[in-house]
Formats: structure tokens, C-alpha cells, sequence
């Protein structure tokens, strides 16, 4: 579900990048790289982007950490903001591209959940094509009323079961999603113009 | 990267500063439209899929370049002067991959295209900010449905975890290369002057991007308490005792004790299965017949030989109250054998050997020797401490009675992994040959070595003058009259001319011959010849074990590798060898062997410059250099995803060492915990433990192995997957590191992955391999009647390897072609 929370969180930076200048412009390119890097959080799910700004707060000294003088100068400011986030649920109904078909499922993209997993098991009805004598044809999956789940469809499924995968070495922590077209008879490939990829 | 060109605000705030008014212009707004394919998200996450397959480094290094412009530190004159120098660099390394997601056209000119469009835009207008597309919370809102129904997603808890687990593997396998080994790349895209500071939690982190420099775990060292392993003894039951006692009235009855037939224990006898039994009875016929002899006993690894042998030994001690028998075995194996007696006990025996009592001298030796000769004991001995005794030069009155007591005493001689013994060139063999007693019995689950000699080596062994005793006689002649004698023998009068001559004659027809009939009429006689000395059994696990697939897997060499073979191919025989199994794996171990040459005296792990010359090696590796070690992060990474542990040997400790590193480098992992190594320089007690903790724990995920140390007598039924990195002459050193793995206690189906590197030396030493191994199949488990000839390998397609490991995109991409075994 998407929902605007409000964060606070200090921003580091170096402070031969300020050049005198206002500190604000880099402290906000700081924190937009930040969140863009650690894309997600167990609590509040992907961030999705900053909606409102509420302060900047005043460097915090830092002097008594710098233990070594050689160390380049820190500063932290506190900067407090609201942010949309998109924490994925079990029972959400979402849509997505899918961008992988694999004999035994495919994976689905859905905005910035980018491992939504559907497994064979959870497509009732549907069966895996895959003809190797004419390459022209990429395995897909079909159903009898000639419904086919394939790379580029855009599939509405729900979630059935949510991992949230922490990083710690690469620090970018992800969302990953077991996907099912069960239940509703509304679920399955869909037609919609266009891509559903924000561009920002 | 700029977050603030990316990332707009739809409504202006007030804030503490005025924001800049935006100017619109029409190339803006059509570039808004546009995806930016230096957008970091899709950046990261690009490079963390692996969809750039090769062009990963190309693409980081257009990030730092267009970084670089950004901050003002370069112009865009610099930019095209080197975007020419990269042009001509990419015309010749550019490699397309396979993957259909890269766009037909050539990927680095088209981003580079973008780039300059990128720049131009940016230089004209330098105060602009692209706005958020229209309609986009409106999308948003809609996809969030409050129509939830929680009963319809009831779903088992077993049920979801295989389905995680199908996500895990699926997720492996659509990754298209090998992951880097330098997995903080793409950090380097920041410009930052990095401040670390040590936290509690993380490890050696930076203060403003959050780059770890030394994480957490490779900080701190953890100590695993070895676990404590207690001894249990079996009680003796009432049972047993009563039937003790019957042998005893045997015993005292008849003088002539030899003479009678031994009983299997009824105990034992339920245990055993039918081609036990068997031996047995053949035992029985050799060993304990009015004219005792030796006899060979050629079981498959894992059906139990010793069982076989600790019933026999019981039983005829029972029947012989000067019995005296000796084992020699290699060392590494004696605890097993004495906690598998004490498991089949039926009556109290003594188990004597030097190595529990720390018997080093030989006044002490001769101390055992004379408890074993005073009571009614078995004494244990290792090959090479044998050999050392019988052909010690010094004359002292201690070593002379030591040498005496174990040419003279023994009423048995059991010999466990006798195919130890066959060299000819050896000690070994010789020393074992004085023992006077002719009750000798060679234990061997690969008896075809390396050539027909060494098996008439053995057979001289356990029945002296094999070839010239009455009835061999005439079967060596009939086959020398079928056989073809190769060019240039000629038959003359010197006897060991002739046995010379009859050897190489076997072995031609036997490898070479077209002749069919020829083959199978030399097969029936070699046959005939050793029917009643030789008891043969394959291993029949079929309906035992769920199953074994055995794939040879020749693999396409880099192209640093293919240069560097042309220099392997002019040095000498075992160089080459030992050298090319490094180079195979990755072309900078060769050169670290070259720079540091093991010492054979000094053990490898316990130079510490050593390993830290090869950590920092390891740092600035290229993964994707090396092909074995390649394929071995990506089997290593699909045996993580399906939860399944991994054994991977090597003949040299190098390699072994190298991977283990490059282990604890990439993952973090530790020796001991999810690693386990055992080498030539492991003692006992680690052998036990390392076996025990990475069949049981849940931690474990690799176990590397001296193919020589851990090759015979281990267990490590753990694992399902067995890799084995370099090609040893020997085929029956392999098959046993593959029976390591694929034995009694297995409740998976075990794949083994031999590794060879093509167009290289390696291809031919594994045909010569291969060549040996047909000889052996031929002669031991050919069934002549029927007219199948088709031994071998058959070359299969990895598309339909029946492995769903090798089927995947990132495993085939450099298996050449791919073998496996006709059964």
C-alpha cells in the first residue's frame, strides 16, 4: 500500500563540496542519493520519492569524532521531510510487466518491486509452451482460451507472500513478492497501452 | 549524479531558500518523455540483475566519465577525446552476449550517443529541472484495491517455503554471467572523499555514502568450540555369550581346527547381503583350506568390505587360539576400522596398533609387537610405517626383533585399500611380498589402476609366481598365441622378457584391438585365470540410493587462458601438470605459482606471508578470467540457492587454498563454520570433526578436499554436488572421490562435475584417462554374452543435460561439449 510518511535522518557530507555557496542544494542531493541507494526500508517499504521538505537543522559538531586530524572535515545536518512510500502486502492486487519467463514460473515487474515471482503452481490453468525447433517462438505460458502470459504482458496478480531482503555488504536492501493469479477471475494478463515505467 | 535533476518537486513549497524559477523549453519537455540511461536506479539495478553481462565494466567507466563532466572537472573536448580512445579500444574487446534483452545495434556507441545528447542539453541550459509525468499519482491510487479477501490467500506455510525456494533458484538461474567478485563497484561512482569510522554493527563504514570498507565479520575472529565426541560402548548381550562358548567346544574338540568349515556368526549373518555372503565363503575357500592361499577381494567402494572382513577375523579366531592378524591399512583409516569392530563385536579382542599408544621408537614398537605376540590380538599397521620397519638399515637388536616378529608372526596378513601396494618400483610392494604367512588377503574397491602389470603385481602378491603356477601356465600361453604382440618384442628365453611381452600383448588387445571376438576371448581367459583368487562386485545402488549422474564438462578457456597455454605446452611432464592446474582455474594463480613456489617441506597454510600474498591477489582478480573458477562461483551460487552442500577436490593444495580464500574474501565465510578443508597436513581428530560438522550442520556449504587425503574410507554424505577441478591420471582416484559423496547414507542424487579444460594438455591426459578406465570396465564387468560393445562416454547436449544446474544460461555459456557415462 503507498503512503506518506515522515522521516528524519542525518545527512553527512564533505565539506570541501560546499564552496561557500547555500548548503542546501547538496545537502538535498545527499539525501535523495542516499534513499535512492538504500531503496527500501523494513518499515515503511520502498521510497518512492520526497513529497515536502520540513528542515534543515544546524551542523552538528562533529569535532570530537574527528579522533585523527587528517580525516576530512564532516558535517552532519538533521533534515526532516515527508516521503511516499510503497510497502508491498499479502492480499495487495497490483499490476506488472512481466520480464522473465522460466519453465517453472516468471517473473513480474511491478514499479519499483522488481522480483515478483509467479509460479507455475499458483496459474491455474495455464501450461508452459516452449517449441525448440522454431526459435522465432519464446516459451510463454497459455492458457485454453488462447490467454498467454509472456515477456512484455502486463499481468494483474496478487501478492500471496512478502520478503523483505536486507543487504547489508551492497546496502541496497529490496522487496521480493510470491505472486498468484488465484482466487479473483480478474487476474491475469490484461491489455494497457503504453509502460507503466515512471519516468521521472 | 545530480538527484536534483531528477527528482522534482510538483508544487513549490516554502522552504528556507527561493527556488530557482524554471524556464521551459521544448527540448526539455521532449526529453522529459525519455528514459535517461544514466537514471541511477535503473543503473543499479542493471548491474545488480547482471543484465550488461561483459559491458559491466563499460558501463561503469561511462558513469565515472560522465560524473566527472558533471562536477565540472573535465570539459566536453576531454569527453570526445576519449570517447575516440574508448571507440577504438571497444572495436576490438566489444563481445556481444547471447542475451536477447541487449539491443541488436552496438550497445556502447548508442549510450555513448546518449551521453552526448545528455551533455549537450545540460550545457545549453543549466538551471533546468524536468518535471514528474502527468497522471502519476492518479495511476497510483488506482492500483491500490480495497476489495481484499484474506481467505482466498489461505496458503500452507510448507507450501510457501517451496515456493520461496523455487524463487531462489529461478532468480539463479536467469543471472547471465558470474557475479563480480568486486561487488562494491559500483560505489566507486561517487565522488566522495570517504571518512570511515568503525561501527558495532556494520564494520569500517564511511560517514557520507556509506561505503564499507571492511565489514564486520573479517574484523572480529570467532572461535567454534570443537565439539566433544563421546565414545560409546556396546553392551555385550547374553546371547552372544552362549554362542561364545559354543566355538569354544568346537575348539576343544578337534585338533585339527583349519581343517573345518567356518560358520558366519548368525548375528552377522542377517546383516549381511548376498555377495557378502559370498565372500565369505570365498574367504573361507582360500584362506582356511587345508593348502591355505591369498585371495583378492575387488568390492565396489561402499559394499561393505570391512564388515565383510571384521566377520571373517572373528570367526577365525574363534576357531585358531594362535591366530595373529595383521592389517596394514593407510593410516587415516585405522579409527574407522576399529569403531566399526567394536560395533560387530562378539567376543572381546584386543586392537593393537603404535599410534594410539604414541609408539614411536622402536624399543617401543617391539613393546606392542610383544603384547600382540603374548594374547590373542589384532594388530594394525599403516603402509608406510610397514615398509619403514621391514626396510630399516639399522641394526640394532629393537629393530631387527621388530622386523622379525612382522615377517614371521602374522597367521593372517589383511591388507585394506590393497591397490596401495601395486608399484612394482616401490618398497612397498616388496616389503609386503617377505611376509612369510600365505594367508594373505588384498582389499581393494578399484583394483585397475593404471595398467594390466599392476594388477598381476597384486596377484603376485597373495599367490607367489602367479604366471608360471601349473594351471596359469596354460592360459598365458593361449592368450599369447591370440593375443597381437606388439612391433618390436620379440619372444626369447628371459622370463621376465616374456611376462614384459604378455603384458604389453594384453593391454594392445585390450585397448587397441578392433577384433571383437579376439577382445572377448582375452577377457574370457584373464577371466578364468583369477576365478578362484579374485572375487569381483560392482556396486549395485540402484535401489538403494536415489541416484548418481556423472557428466564430464570440457570447458572453453579464456582468452588470457589460451595464450598462456602456448608457454605451458613446452615445459616438462609434471610442470605442465601441476602449473596448468593452476592456469586452468585462473591465469593469476599460475603467476602467483610461478612468483611464490611451494617449499615441499613447509605446508602451505601455515606460511601466513603465503596467504596474505594471496588475499591481496585475490582482491584484484578478474572472475572472469579464470573458467574453472568461474564455473565454480556459479555452481556454488545455484547449490546456496536450492540449499544443497557442494565437495569440491583438487590433487594440489593451491587451488584448494585459492577457492577458499576467494570465499572468505566475496562472502564472508569462515573455516570451520560453512567451509571445511581436508588436506594431506589434516590430523585425525580434524578429519573427524570437519566430516562430522559438514554432514550435520546446516551451515556448511563447501567442503574442499585433497583428492589423496579424503579419497578413501570418509563419509560425506552431506553433499550432493561433487566437483572435481583438475584431471588426475589415475580414473580410480576420481572414482573414489565421487564414492565419497555417493554411499550408503546419501538421501539425495548425487551430480559430479568433472572439470576439463579444452584444447589444452588436460584434454589429453583425460583421454588417457578415459582409455584406462574402458580397460578396466572391460575386463571386470563386461558381460560377454551379450554382443553391447558400446563402452564409453556419450556426448550429450546441455540443453537437455537432465541437470537443471547445467541447463542454465550462466553455465552453459562456456561448456564446450559435455559427456556423461553410459551405464
Amino acid at each position: 500500500m503507498f503512503s506518506e510518511v515522515e522521516m528524519a535522518r542525518d545527512v553527512a557530507i564533505c565539506a570541501k563540496h560546499l564552496n561557500g555557496q547555500s548548503p542546501h542544494q547538496p545537502i538535498l542531493c545527499r539525501l535523495l542519493q542516499d534513499l535512492i541507494h538504500e531503496k527500501a526500508c523494513r518499515e515503511h517499504g520502498f521510497y518512492l520519492g520526497i513529497t515536502a521538505l520540513k528542515s534543515i537543522g544546524n551542523n552538528k559538531n562533529n569535532n570530537i569524532d574527528n579522533e585523527n586530524n587528517h580525516q576530512a572535515k564532516i558535517l552532519t545536518f538533521p533534515v526532516s521531510f515527508t516521503c511516499r512510500t510503497f510497502l508491498p502486502a499479502r492480499g495487495d492486487i497490483l499490476q506488472g510487466t512481466v520480464k522473465k519467463v522460466l519453465w517453472n514460473g516468471a517473473f513480474i515487474r511491478s514499479g519499483p518491486l522488481r522480483y515478483a515471482y509467479l509460479s507455475l503452481l499458483k496459474m491455474p490453468h495455464y501450461h508452459y509452451v516452449h517449441s525448440p525447433l522454431s526459435e522465432d517462438e519464446k516459451p510463454h505460458f497459455q492458457k485454453d482460451d488462447l490467454s498467454k502470459i509472456a515477456v512484455g504482458v502486463v499481468v494483474r496478480f496478487q501478492v500471496l507472500a512478502v520478503r523483505f531482503k536486507e543487504r547489508p555488504h551492497k546496502r541496497r536492501n529490496d522487496y521480493y513478492v510470491l505472486a498468484t493469479l488465484e482466487g479473483n477471475g480478474s487476474f491475469g494478463p490484461i491489455s494497457l497501452t503504453g509502460s507503466d515505467e515512471p519516468y521521472m | 549524479m545530480v538527484g536534483t535533476n531528477q527528482f522534482s518537486f510538483s508544487k513549490p513549497r516554502e522552504t528556507p531558500w527561493n527556488l530557482r524559477s524554471r524556464s521551459r523549453s521544448i527540448t526539455q519537455e521532449e526529453l522529459a518523455k525519455r528514459p535517461d540511461p544514466f537514471c541511477l536506479p535503473n543503473l543499479l539495478d542493471g548491474l545488480e540483475d547482471g543484465l550488461y553481462g561483459r559491458l559491466a565494466d563499460d558501463v561503469k567507466r561511462l558513469c565515472k566519465l560522465r560524473q566527472e563532466y558533471l562536477n565540472g572537472s573535465i570539459s566536453l573536448e576531454d569527453i570526445e577525446a576519449r570517447q575516440d580512445n574508448k571507440r577504438a579500444k571497444s572495436s576490438h574487446n566489444l563481445i556481444i552476449d547471447s542475451d536477447d534483452e541487449l539491443p541488436q545495434e552496438s550497445p556502447l556507441e548508442k549510450r555513448l550517443k546518449k551521453l552526448k545528447e545528455v551533455i549537450v542539453v545540460k550545457n545549453g541550459d543549466s538551471s533546468g529541472s524536468d518535471s514528474s509525468p502527468q497522471g502519476y499519482d492518479e495511476e497510483d491510487s488506482s492500483r491500490n484495491s480495497t476489495d481484499i479477501d484474506n481467505q482466498s490467500l489461505y496458503v500452507d506455510a510448507e507450501e510457501e517455503e517451496e515456493l520461496w525456494r523455487k524463487m531462489a533458484f529461478a532468480q539463479e538461474s536467469i543471472k547471465v554471467t558470474v557475479e563480480d567478485s568486486q561487488s562494491n563497484d559500483h560505489k566507486q561512482i561517487e565522488d566522495c572523499d570517504h571518512s570511515f569510522i568503525c561501527k558495532d554493527d556494520i564494520g569500517e563504514v564511511c560517514r557520507v555514502c556509506g561505503l564499507i570498507k571492511k565489514p564486520i565479520e573479517s574484523m572480529i575472529e570467532v572461535v567454534f568450540n570443537k565439539q566433544k565426541r563421546s565414545r560409546r560402548t556396546y553392551m555385550r548381550e547374553k546371547e552372544n555369550g552362549e554362542t561364545s562358548r559354543d566355538f569354544s567346544g568346537i575348539q576343544s574338540s578337534h585338533t585339527n581346527i583349519l581343517g573345518e568349515k567356518m560358520f558366519i556368526h548368525p548375528w552377522h549373518d542377517q546383516e549381511m547381503r548376498p555377495h557378502q555372503t559370498e565372500g565369505f565363503r570365498f574367504l573361507c575357500n582360500n584362506l582356511a583350506a587345508d593348502e591355505p592361499g591369498g585371495c583378492i577381494l575387488a568390492h565396489a567402494p561402499g559394499s561393505g568390505k570391512t564388515f565383510l572382513l571384521i566377520s571373517f577375523l572373528q570367526s577365525f579366531m574363534a576357531m585358531d587360539p594362535q591366530a595373529r592378524p595383521l592389517v596394514v591399512l593407510p593410516k587415516g583409516i585405522i579409527e574407522s576400522w576399529k569403531r566399526e569392530f567394536t560395533l560387530w563385536e562378539v567376543e572381546k579382542i584386543p586392537l593393537l596398533d603404535f599410534y594410539s599408544v604414541k609408539a614411536e621408537s622402536r624399543k617401543q614398537q617391539l613393546k606392542v609387537l610383544g603384547q600382540w605376540i603374548k594374547e590373542r590380538s589384532i594388530l594394525f599397521l599403516g603402509y608406510q610405517q610397514f615398509t619403514r620397519i621391514i626396510c630399516d638399515d639399522n641394526f640394532e637388536a629393537a629393530s631387527e626383533d621388530c622386523k622379525l616378529i612382522l615377517l614371521e608372526k602374522p597367521t593372517l596378513l589383511i591388507l585394506d585399500e590393497g591397490h596401495t601396494s601395486r608399484n612394482k618400483e616401490t618398497y612397498m610392494l616388496s616389503s609386503l611380498a617377505r611376509v612369510k604367512t600365505r594367508r594373505k588377503v588384498v582389499l581393494t574397491g578399484t583394483l585397475f589402476q593404471n595398467n594390466v602389470e599392476e594388477v598381476f603385481n597384486i596377484l603376485d602378491l597373495v599367490r607367489p609366481k602367479f604366471l608360471k603356477r601349473p594351471g596359469t601356465r596354460e592360459i598365458v600361453s593361449r592368450i599369447m598365441s591370440k593375443a597381437e604382440i606388439p612391433r618390436g618384442k620379440q619372444v626369447n628365453q628371459s622370463s621376465s622378457s616374456i611376462e614384459g611381452t604378455f603384458f604389453a600383448a594384453v593391454e594392445l588387445t585390450l585397448q587397441r584391438s578392433t577384433n571383437f571376438s579376439a577382445k572377448a576371448s582375452l577377457i574370457k581367459d584373464l577371466r578364468e585365470m583369477t576365478r578362484n583368487i579374485l572375487h569381483y562386485h560392482k556396486a549395485d545402488f540402484s535401489g538403494l540410493l536415489p541416484g548418481l549422474s556423472e557428466f564430464t564438462v570440457m570447458l572453453n578457456l579464456s582468452s588470457i587462458q589460451r595464450d598462456e597455454v602456448k608457454g605451458l605446452r613446452k615445459m616438462e611432464l609434471f610442470k605442465q601438470i601441476s602449473l596448468g592446474a593452476a592456469l586452468y582455474i585462473h591465469p593469476k594463480l599460475k603467476s602467483f605459482l610461478e612468483e611464490n613456489p611451494s617449499n615441499g617441506e613447509k605446508g602451505f597454510s601455515d606460511n601466513n606471508t603465503t596467504v596474505m600474498k594471496l588475499d591481496k591477489m585475490l582482491k584484484k582478480i578478474n572472475v572472469r578470467d579464470g573458467v574453472k573458477m568461474k564455473f565454480f562461483l556459479n555452481l556454488l551460487a545455484l547449490c546456496e540457492s536450492t540449499g544443497e552442500k557442494l565437495l569440491v577436490f583438487s590433487q594440489y593444495i593451491v587451488p584448494i587454498k585459492t577457492l577458499e580464500r576467494l570465499m572468505s574474501s566475496m562472502k564472508g565465510w569462515r573455516l570451520g563454520k560453512e567451509m571445511f578443508t581436508i588436506t594431506g597436513d589434516s590430523s585425525n581428530e580434524q578429519r573427524e570433526w570437519s566430516m562430522e560438522r559438514f554432514n550435520n550442520s546446516l551451515e556448511a556449504k563447501v567442503f574442499f578436499g585433497s583428492i589423496k587425503a579424503c579419497g578413501e574410507g570418509i563419509s560425506l554424505v552431506g553433499a550432493s554436488r561433487v566437483l572435481i577441478l583438475d584431471v588426475h591420471l589415475n580414473p580410480s582416484v576420481t572414482q573414489q572421490a565421487v564414492a565419497r559423496a555417493y554411499r550408503p547414507g546419501q538421501k539425495r542424487k548425487v551430480y559430479a562435475y568433472k572439470l576439463v579444460a579444452a584444447d589444452s594438455p588436460e584434454e589429453e591426459n583425460y583421454e588417457t584417462c578415459t582409455r584406462k578406465e574402458m580397460m578396466s570396465k572391460m575386463w571386470f564387468e563386461w558381460n560377454v554374452g551379450s554382443g553391447r560393445e558400446d563402452f564409453g562416454f556419450r556426448a550429450i547436449d546441455a540443453d537437455h543435460s537432465g541437470d537443471a544446474f547445467l541447463e542454465t544460461t550462466k553455465m552453459k555459456e562456456d561448456i564446450k561439449c559435455l559427456y556423461t557415462k553410459v551405464n
